[in-house]
């Protein structure tokens, strides 16, 4: 009897674990796509790709041909080269922008509920300030004040994303931090500095990387809402959200050149979230069995 | 015989379409239909209209600016300066006193009778410093009005002008006649409650959405006035403008050369009508000549020689804009055998910045708009197929007029407007010491024909000085041409009478519907 009992619970047990290992097909399309676009991004400049800034006044808007895979753009620069240009832009100012987030915010974080006290409320405070203000006028501001280029745009993007890691972090580090083996460092006399380094933060930077996917696809957007109002990366080079905003003009002659980016766009930002949905659901310490 | 009749019938069905053809036309010119309403769709929203306020009526302000105003002359077909306000003029033999007869019985919407004493009153409220207006720039070369007596106004002149009753000739912020009881009455609310002689009352206005103007039933000149409302619609986006005409919702709009997919379906389309008209003056851009590297003109002669103005055109409009190679353009009287243009030439453009050494980067002032960034990656293809490096400096297009009079720039967009006479503009834009002289440059020569132009009359010899003026700066490279002013709308194809597009505004005040 108990050793049945014993086999059920262990299939029962065993079963949700085997579950959380499955990540399903739309995950691995995701990561795919993220692969591709990545690769064709950092392998830009060595790809025999056109240069995407020459003009070919005399061509433009020409149709997909041997010669311009995806056809040419308004000024007959060739789509397909801007679209993979466009991506450097994107996945720079994307991936970096959030990385400040990560850094600054993570930390501020993680120390705002480790110590509390006033210092918390300074943090929480200050970050509340930040929230409050419109994001898109603040990035307005800025790029009308330092000029438009990928590093002021990619610190702005980062700085409007520090209260939100950081809120992330000081919620995960609140809930662990009264955890048993925190009290059981703090009781075998560990500095604050080894309980931060090596008891919290690696618990608390899992879910804060899944988020960061998740801060990756909202840059991305932002990035794109930006270029396509002429705030973004300066012309000529071309950005996702600049490519579409200058295909606008043209939607009823050829609509392929809003399209074509907006797809890539929404791929890319699709990716992002489905993958960072998957990590955050594999990593949220509230299921994990610390 | 048989020769003869042959003939005849040959011709006969000639003479019958010539009958046929002439007879609708006849009556058109008669038929000019009474009543109805046009709605018209402008680019932006009006700011207002009170001179103090706004400062420069921009062209979709004249739309109904010259419904509510009237001016003193106004320009017929030709260009040339007809009685309106005034019924004539006559000058002094320097050309620095102009004498205008006022047209009598003429009564302000509100009852204020015009005469010479409101039209002072006009000059003088615009010109008092103590008003700050920003319009005084543009009458800074009128030194004061006096009104002698009540249907005399005399214009008193710093410097010559032998055309000056073609500046006020179409209802800006200066030349536009306002009742001086209205703004004293109305104050603040003036701007947005404007009263002048015009042939159309303004009823009411919703800021953002329509502006609706009702015939003027005691117009001095209302047997020419055939609509009895007008309605004023701001439609920013050119694609939902045009849509709009298509829909029936507006009978008209204002579009430009940047729009010209739409404007190409339209002269297509049997149901609709391109009016365009192309003036004088251009689109034109100012070297900064005390920067490095524009202080060489081997620089500035290779910038300009790598434009190719006909790709240009083909890139960002079609080929609707027309090449310009001096500020005159198809509109003006002034007419060059030689404007001394530097020819399309990469090689040798290329060959002079090789000679200058120096690597050349700069940077050029674009407006933040689609338009500003296209025009300026264009220009920035071409500098780079000759080897220079240009960097674009987006700004909002209210931040070029200050940056321009600081000269703040090393490259600047200008545009030299549709005036009927070339003085005021080119005085300005190039003689030494002017605020507008953009360059930053001074030449003896230029200053002595500009100087000559103004004060002759005949007009062949200052065709002569402005044709030998446009070599000097060709040659100098200290500004270059892209475009001539060229100036759109669509309508309808049953709206009929609108006048030349003059500056670029649609005084539709006198059209009808067929």
């Amino acid at each position: 009897m108990a050793t049945l009992e014993l086999s059920v619970q262990d299939e029962a047990a065993s079963a949700p674990v085997r579950r959380k290992r499955k990540l399903g097909l739309l995950f691995w399309c995701a990561s795919a796509w993220l692969a591709v676009v990545l690769a064709l991004a950092i392998l830009a400049p060595v790809l025999p790709l056109q240069n995407p800034t020459d003009m070919d006044m005399l061509e433009r808007r020409a149709a997909f041909s041997g010669e311009h895979w995806l056809g040419t753009d308004g000024l007959g620069r060739d789509e397909l080269a801007r679209l993979i240009f466009g991506a450097r832009v994107s996945l720079t100012v994307g991936l970096i922008a959030p990385m400040i987030g990560l850094g600054i915010g993570g930390a501020l974080g993680l120390l705002a509920g480790y110590f509390r006290g006033r210092f918390e409320t300074l943090v929480v405070g200050s970050m509340d300030v930040l929230l409050a203000f419109p994001p898109l006028i603040f990035a307005l501001a800025v790029t009308a004040y330092l000029g438009q280029s990928i590093p002021n745009l990619t610190l702005i993007l980062g700085v409007l994303g520090i209260p939100a890691f950081m809120r992330v972090a000081r919620a995960a580090t609140l809930t662990l931090a009264r955890r048993e083996f925190v009290i059981a460092a703090e009781a075998l006399g560990a500095s604050h500095a080894r309980i931060l380094l090596r008891e919290l933060l690696p618990n608390v930077v899992l879910p804060l990387l899944a988020f960061f996917l998740l801060g990756v696809a909202v840059t991305i957007v932002v990035e794109g809402a930006l270029s396509f109002l002429g705030l973004g990366v300066p012309p000529p080079m071309a950005s996702w959200g600049s490519m579409i905003g200058e295909g606008r003009d043209s939607l009823d002659v050829a609509p392929r050149l809003a399209f074509l980016p907006a797809a890539a766009l929404f791929l890319t930002v699709l990716a992002f979230n489905l993958v960072g949905d998957t990590m955050r659901a594999l990593t949220d310490p509230r299921q994990g069995a610390l | 015989m048989t020769n003869a009749a042959a003939a005849a019938r040959r011709l006969a069905p000639i003479f019958l379409v010539t009958a046929f053809a002439l007879g609708p036309l006849a009556q058109t010119a008669h038929a000019q239909k009474q009543g109805g309403s046009i709605t018209v769709g402008l680019e932006i929203d009006v700011p207002g209209f009170d001179p103090l306020k706004v400062g420069v009526y921009d062209a979709a302000a004249l739309t109904p600016a010259a419904a509510i105003f009237d001016t003193l002359t106004y320009l017929d077909d030709k260009g040339v300066a007809q009685p309106k306000l005034a019924m004539s003029w006559t000058h002094s033999d320097d050309f620095k006193t102009w004498t205008f007869k006022l047209r009598p019985g003429v009564k302000f919407h509100d009852g204020t009778p015009f005469n010479a004493e409101a039209y002072k009153a006009n000059f003088d409220r615009q010109k008092d410093p103590g008003n700050k207006c920003r319009c005084a720039f543009y009458i800074a070369a009128v030194n004061n009005v006096q009104a002698p007596d009540e249907l005399t106004v005399v214009y008193n002149l710093n410097d010559p002008s032998v055309n000056y009753p073609t500046l006020v000739s179409y209802p800006n912020q200066n030349a536009a006649v306002h009742s001086p009881t209205a703004w004293k009455t109305k104050g603040d609310d003036y701007n947005r409650n404007p009263v002048g002689t015009g042939p159309y009352i303004l009823k009411s206005w919703t800021a953002g959405d329509r502006m609706i103007l009702e015939k003027n039933p005691d117009y001095w000149d209302k047997d020419k006035i055939y609509l009895d409302r007008i309605i004023l619609k701001p439609l920013p986006d050119a694609q939902s403008r045009f849509a709009s005409l298509q829909s029936g919702e507006a009978d008209l709009i204002w579009d430009d050369e940047y729009d010209p997919d739409n404007i190409q379906k339209a002269q297509k389309d049997p149901k609709l009508t391109v009016h365009s008209y192309t003036g004088s003056g251009a689109q034109v851009y100012a070297f900064n000549t005390k920067t490095p590297p524009f202080d060489d003109v081997r620089v500035r002669q290779a910038l300009v020689m790598a434009i190719d103005r006909k790709k240009m055109s083909q890139a960002i409009t079609n080929g609707l804009a027309k090449p310009a190679t001096n500020p005159y353009g198809d509109g003006s009287w002034v007419k060059c055998k030689d404007d001394g243009a530097l020819p399309l030439d990469v090689a040798k453009a290329k060959a002079l910045i090789k000679d200058y050494g120096k690597p050349v980067e700069f940077k050029m002032v674009v407006t933040a708009t689609p338009r500003g960034r296209i025009i300026g990656q264009v220009l920035q293809q071409f500098w780079k197929n000759v080897g220079a490096s240009m960097e674009l400096d987006q700004v909002d297009q209210a931040t070029i007029p200050p940056r321009a009079f600081m000269r703040q720039f090393q490259l600047i967009p200008w545009r030299i407007v549709d005036l009927a006479d070339p003085d005021p503009q080119m005085f300005a834009n190039f003689h030494t010491g002017s605020p507008v002289a953009l360059a930053n440059y001074s030449n003896p020569e230029l200053d002595k024909l500009l100087e000559h132009a103004r004060v002759t009359a005949e007009v062949d010899k200052r065709i002569e000085d402005y044709c030998a003026a446009t070599r000097v700066i060709n040659k100098e490279a200290i500004w270059f041409w892209t475009f001539q002013n060229t100036y759109f709308a669509v309508s309808s194809a049953n709206i009929k009478g609108l006048p030349k597009m003059y500056s670029g505004m649609i005084d539709v005040s006198r059209v009808w519907k067929e």
